[in-house]
């Protein structure tokens, strides 16, 4: 799940994932754009729906994983 | 060989994911420059257009303005091919926002001459001097998707990234391609499994079947003939049993007075399109070739690399997606011209045959032939613009003028916009022509000229143009004449005809004069002649 995320983030981003792997807690690794990119990208995959405090919050590769996983049902 | 089309597939078939559509890769270089005005993001529109603009042969550089509310248009990039007007209106309170705009578009036109793309969220809007884009028919396909609040503060937009990217297809398919580049004329098609699902040869008349898909094709092509295109037939068939065909099939939307040429014979497709680019006399670049076939459309691309094409699937719905989104067949403005140009193109069949059977003179006493010259008619402005942009192989310096252009040189004191229309017993052709000549001390500048192929080779393209430059010059009261003429790539039935006539006034003015045989035309002025 998390590789799966990770390659999300990896193809919005256009950075590899060793690299986000190394950075996970590194924020302005996206510009604004690629974040609505990355969303909708999580929401249709995943068939879930981020509200507007939790976009706001996912800045970072772990913020990302974990917020979605919340979502899917995983802890 | 399907590689060929594997635009068309991405597009039409594969229903290709957000991630795709920003994901591909342009194979054009940015040739046009289009300014986006804006007071809200348009980047999440331009991120997936360029599939589209690929697919219309379009490269584009967009350029942003600041986020402007006020609608300073301060430093402004004049020399921008088209201007988009990209505004939120709902940001706007407390004032009278359809005066205000209407103010702004006013004092932007008096600025800048060409086409400005307004596209208002919010409202709706009917203003003079813009072409409005309405984003109501994707508000009611999305319904609940057309806008994303949530998103907002990262995307620069309330619209969703699903309402950003059917804007971004609309655009770059239909508005962009007719904004920019020179439209489609005529349309081509095959028959058998294109029209209908079978092969006539084998099936037989009643055999064909017309599914509701291609049922719904025909109806789609018949009203793209009431809006003034060509529709012609290349088909691999019996001239006879083509014919036969439509008359027995009452179920078929599409009759046989709804084509303007039968190319139904034997010999290569190809040869089919040449012969239909010389009875509608009209350059290959304006055909829409479709054809079920691949190796059919591959030997006519071969051929002639500048046709457009449509692969016909076997589910005739693919195709109508395809066609009716097809850039260059948009019609932003439909008026009568458009009517009346189908009906003035069946006429120059009868034309044809007439010539053959007549002496020159007889010919033209046969036809009765009226040329009216309209003096600065504003009310023709669209049509006339509509002519300077479509015109592309008699139009003598490509100028170009969009319909803001016509309106200021029409109140310019030393110009003289002259509009040729033209009637005979036959048909009413409506505007075929126009003069712009302006007045430059005692010599008189002709800066464009351009004439529509379908009223050219009549035996008369001398008498109309000719005819008109010395109408001119009388309502300007001058004798002396000076030509500009630029070389395109497919001006050359201009270029011979300034060779022919013209040549000895490109260089230098010289004196000018021609006597219009008004024993063989009439020539009627209308408007206002005096002196200017």
């Amino acid at each position: 799940m998390k590789d799966k995320i990770l390659n999300f983030i990896s193809k919005a981003s256009k950075h590899q994932i060793d690299d986000l792997f190394n950075n996970l807690n590194a924020e302005g690794l996206w510009d604004s754009l690629t974040h609505v990119e990355l969303i909708v990208m999580l929401e249709e995959e995943f068939d879930i729906f981020f509200d507007e405090n939790e976009i706001a919050l996912m800045r970072t590769p772990a913020k990302v994983i974990e917020l979605t996983q919340q979502k899917v049902g995983y802890k | 060989m399907t590689k060929l089309f594997g635009l068309q597939d991405f597009i039409f078939e594969k229903n290709p994911t957000r991630m795709e559509l920003v994901d591909y890769q342009s194979k054009y270089k940015a040739t046009y420059c289009v300014t986006i005005y804006r007071n809200h993001a348009f980047e999440m529109v331009e991120k997936t257009i360029k599939p589209f603009l690929d697919f219309s042969n379009l490269g584009i550089e967009f350029i942003y303005s600041d986020y402007d509310d006020s609608l300073s248009f301060y430093s402004l990039d004049m020399a921008s091919d088209l201007i988009v007007l990209w505004l939120d209106t709902t940001r706007y309170q407390n004032i009278d926002i359809k005066l205000f705009i209407k103010s702004r578009i006013q004092d932007l036109n008096k600025r800048y001459k060409k086409h400005i793309l307004f596209i208002p969220f919010g409202d709706e809007f009917d203003i003079e001097g813009v072409i409005t884009y309405s984003l109501q028919p994707i508000k009611e396909k999305l319904a609940n998707h057309y806008i994303d609040l949530r998103m907002e503060a990262f995307s620069g937009t309330k619209l969703s990234t699903k309402a950003c990217v059917e804007i971004s297809r609309d655009l770059g398919l239909n508005y962009l391609p007719v904004l920019l580049k020179p439209t489609l004329k005529g349309i081509v098609v095959d028959l058998d499994n294109t029209l209908y699902k079978g092969v006539l040869g084998e099936d037989g008349v009643e055999g064909v079947l017309l599914t509701d898909e291609h049922k719904e094709l025909q109806d789609y092509l018949k009203k793209l003939v009431k809006k003034g295109f060509f529709l012609c037939i290349a088909s691999k068939n019996n001239k006879d049993d083509v014919k036969d065909l439509f008359y027995r099939r009452k179920d078929f939307p599409l009759q046989i007075s709804d084509f303007n040429v039968i190319q139904a014979h034997w010999d290569s497709k190809a040869n089919s399109i040449l012969a239909i680019t010389h009875i509608l006399n009209i350059h290959v670049s304006s055909l829409l070739f479709i054809d079920d076939n691949l190796g059919e459309l591959v030997n006519v691309m071969n051929i002639y690399p500048k046709i457009h094409t449509i692969w016909a699937k076997e589910d005739a719905s693919i195709t109508l997606n395809v066609l009716s989104n097809y850039p260059g067949l948009l019609k932003l403005e439909l008026n009568q011209e458009d009517y009346l140009r189908s009906l003035d193109i069946r006429a120059n069949q009868i034309r044809q045959e007439m010539s053959n059977s007549l002496t020159h003179e007889e010919f033209i006493r046969g036809l009765g032939v009226e040329l009216t010259l309209d003096i600065n008619p504003r009310e023709k402005i669209s049509r006339i613009a509509e002519l300077a942009n479509k015109t592309n192989q008699f139009i003598f310096s490509y100028q170009r003028y969009t319909a803001n252009m016509i309106q200021d040189l029409m109140q310019e004191k030393n110009h003289l916009i002259l509009s040729i229309s033209m009637r005979d017993n036959l048909s009413d052709s409506g505007v075929i022509g126009v003069i712009v000549i302006h007045k430059d001390q005692d010599i008189a500048i002709l800066d464009e000229c351009f004439i529509s192929c379908r009223a050219l080779g009549r035996g008369l393209d001398d008498i109309i143009i000719l005819g008109a430059i010395q109408k001119s010059l009388e309502l300007l009261d001058l004798q002396k004449l000076k030509v500009n003429f630029i070389s395109g790539e497919r001006n050359l039935p201009a270029k011979k005809f300034v060779t022919q006539h013209l040549d000895k006034y490109q260089n230098d003015p010289n004196l000018f004069h021609f006597d219009i045989p008004f024993e063989l035309v009439k020539v009627t002025i209308k408007g206002d002649t005096s002196e200017r």
